[in-house]
């Protein structure tokens, strides 16, 4: 871990012009540009507040209208989604950097992640102008949510590095991911709140980061309370444990990479 | 000092990984099934590269050479040995390499730069001159997709060429854009290599490894072949490639042509007519074409041209050019080239034919290089040529004394 930031920290500059790279190219020659950021989050929220509301209306108790339940948590879901479907191709997309450039191959998933932070920092501003749209509670609790964002995009690269790293050998791990993200979801309090979950389940839901990560985003950001500090303990846990072992393996088949890829 | 050392380094490659049936991709997941068919690409490779020389890596390909350049810029990891590199490692492996078509020229040069290990303020110092060394004042801001190859490679060239390091490591990337700009690149190796930075250098130009080098390596299925001195690397390396040419010809004798007429063959011969391949300057040299029609041939015209293996062209003349007019080509025979004194120095050269109608533009038969000779010069003039000359000391012009030496060159 430590190691991992001092590297990082060492060639930070290449790191900033690979997200700089990753976070250009993604809305290069379109009409609407960094402006999709927020679009994909709104337009899910719309879509799901409408099935949600009318078609199969899911019971909140909670005061605070059903889009802004959705849309709190779909901000850190969709940095999660969107940041792994980026991070975890990313050797692979960048096959001409890999076998032709030296240089710390950990930057180009890392840079992917930061990439969709960017997004995820704009998402994030659109949910406070819907906050104060819909008279939410604001409390300090919502100095917290920094705080996820860091747990949340540690958790992110260590899992990156990991995912990426076994992609480079095969790419059946890219396809896992796009059906595994999709299925991690419905695990994931996104649509619902922890209060749908049955009680025998929730420990088995603490395995889960994401699920008290965006729990936890949700309350700061949305109810104005304080998180559940065991689901968010665990998250930590959890996340400081992958991002040693992403580091790990990857640094183990790093110098396969080349050859393999 | 030395800036690279490679001690006993084997680098094995599985080119066969990842594919296959899928039920032999399962076993071989759990350790079982067949046997990898591992390539050895660099095999046992011991070199060093002293501070501030350079050394070119020649060889046919599969040889080894780019495998080596990737192991030293750590892009490869050995399977055994071990590599040292000290300094600041820049690496050009394939021009162009990590730039993103959708990006700017000058998004491309802060990435580019950034990749080949520069900090920001080191490429925004230097940008102007990067933009300007590759002749792209005007078009920062077009994405690269937009500009032409030559555009393309010079940004390429120009990022690497400024980057701040102890060894830069190039892969055949000196062949960029049109005759000004290559020989700009080569100047600015040049100049880098005065400045005294270490550069391995990878080529199948062996012009270029002459002008840039100081001692090279002929790599052969992963291995030293030979090293040292540039010239004589060089010989050894087309050498080699000339007996593969000469044992081939044995095997298959080959006509050239798909016309009515055909070249049947070259023969270089000394003065008396002897086949020989090792001349001396100076010593007298024949090349016959031989030629077999078809049909009858009216006004035909030979053409003979020599070059030095791997590199310049040397001489080309054709029949119609001199005297020699010739008579209606019909049936077979051979048309000889009388050169009475060999001006060439050292190194191997090739001979080609080709056989014209005259008056008309293009050949009918052109043939690659099919024969090579040997030029052994004794003496130590350097260059290509071997130009009568005699050296006079001015002081001594008012009397009339003979010359300070007089030499016809090469082998006396």
């Amino acid at each position: 871990m430590i190691s991992l930031v001092r590297n990082l920290y060492q060639h930070r500059d290449l790191l900033w012009a690979l997200t700089v790279k990753d976070t250009q190219i993604k809305y290069k020659q379109s009409l609407l540009g960094i402006a999709w950021a927020v679009f994909q989050p709104l337009s899910m929220m719309l879509v799901f507040s409408l099935v949600f509301t009318y078609l199969l209306p899911v019971r909140v108790e909670t005061e605070i209208p059903y889009p802004i339940f959705l849309y709190s948590a779909l901000v850190p879901w969709t940095y999660f989604s969107t940041g792994l479907s980026f991070a975890i191709p990313s050797l692979v997309s960048n096959l001409e950097l890999v076998t032709k450039t030296a240089f710390p191959r950990e930057t180009l998933p890392i840079a992917a992640i930061l990439a969709s932070a960017v997004d995820f920092a704009i998402a994030w501003c659109v949910l406070l102008v819907l906050l104060v749209f819909y008279g939410a509670p604001f409390t300090l609790w919502l100095l917290l949510a920094p705080f996820l964002a860091l747990v949340q995009t540690i958790f992110m690269i260590g899992f990156g590095l990991l995912a990426a790293a076994l992609n480079v050998f095969y790419r059946d791990v890219k396809y896992t991911i796009v059906l595994g993200l999709f299925l991690w979801m419905f695990v994931t309090p996104v649509i619902f709140s922890m209060d749908h979950v049955p009680e025998a389940l929730r420990p088995w839901l603490l395995l889960n980061p994401m699920a008290g990560l965006v729990d936890s985003f949700r309350r700061v950001s949305a109810l104005g309370v304080g998180p559940d500090p065991v689901a968010l303990g665990s998250a930590v846990v959890i996340a400081l444990l992958s991002c040693a072992i992403g580091q790990r393996v990857f640094k183990k088949h790093e110098k396969r990479f080349g050859d393999i890829i | 000092m030395y800036r690279i050392e490679f001690e006993n380094v084997t680098k094995l490659l599985d080119p066969h990984f990842g594919i296959g049936r899928i039920g032999d991709r399962f076993l071989r997941l759990i350790g079982k099934g067949e046997p990898r068919h591992l390539i050895r690409a660099v095999d046992g490779l011991d070199f060093k590269v002293r501070d501030g020389e350079s050394l070119g890596v020649i060889g046919p390909n599969g040889s080894g050479k780019s495998t080596t350049l990737k192991l030293a810029a750590r892009i490869l990891h050995p399977s055994s040995g071990t590599i040292q590199t000290r300094g600041r490692v820049a690496s050009l492996i394939e021009i162009g390499a990590g730039f993103h078509p959708d990006l700017t020229g000058l998004e491309n040069v802060y990435l580019n730069g950034a990749i080949l290990g520069m900090k920001r303020h080191e490429i925004r110092k230097r940008l102007e001159k990067i933009i300007a060394f590759a002749e792209l004042e005007g078009f920062e801001g077009t994405p690269v997709k937009r500009y032409s190859l030559g555009m393309y490679m010079r940004l390429g060239f120009a990022i690497a060429a400024h980057v701040d390091s102890d060894i830069l490591l190039l892969d055949e990337v000196l062949a960029v854009g049109d005759l000004g700009f290559r020989m700009k690149c080569f100047e600015r190796v040049r100049r880098l290599k005065s400045n005294g930075m270490t550069i391995l250098f990878v080529s199948h130009d062996m012009e270029a490894v002459r002008s840039i080098c100081d001692s090279a390596m002929l790599l052969g299925q992963g291995q030293i072949r030979e090293e040292g001195d540039v010239g004589g690397v060089i010989d050894a390396h087309l050498e080699d490639a000339l007996r593969m040419e000469a044992t081939s010809e044995e095997t298959e004798p080959e006509e050239f042509g798909l016309g009515s007429v055909k070249v049947t063959g070259l023969r270089v011969t000394d003065a008396q007519g002897r086949a020989t391949r090792t001349f001396s300057p100076g010593d007298a040299l024949r090349i016959a074409v031989g030629w077999r029609t078809l049909e009858p041939l009216e006004k035909p015209v030979v053409g003979i041209e020599i070059h030095r293996a791997g590199g310049q062209h040397i001489f080309g003349t054709r029949t119609s050019w001199g005297k020699a007019q010739l008579a209606t080509f019909d049936g077979a025979g051979e048309v000889e080239l009388h050169l009475p004194s060999l001006p060439l120095s050292g190194g191997l050269y090739t001979v080609s034919a080709a056989v014209w109608k005259r008056d008309l533009h293009h050949a009918l038969v052109s043939t690659p290089p099919l024969k090579g000779f040997q030029v052994i010069s004794a003496g130590k003039d350097r260059g290509m040529l071997q130009i009568d000359h005699q050296w006079h000391d001015l002081r001594d012009e008012g009397s009339a004394d003979p010359p300070l030496s007089a030499r016809r060159g090469g082998a006396q």
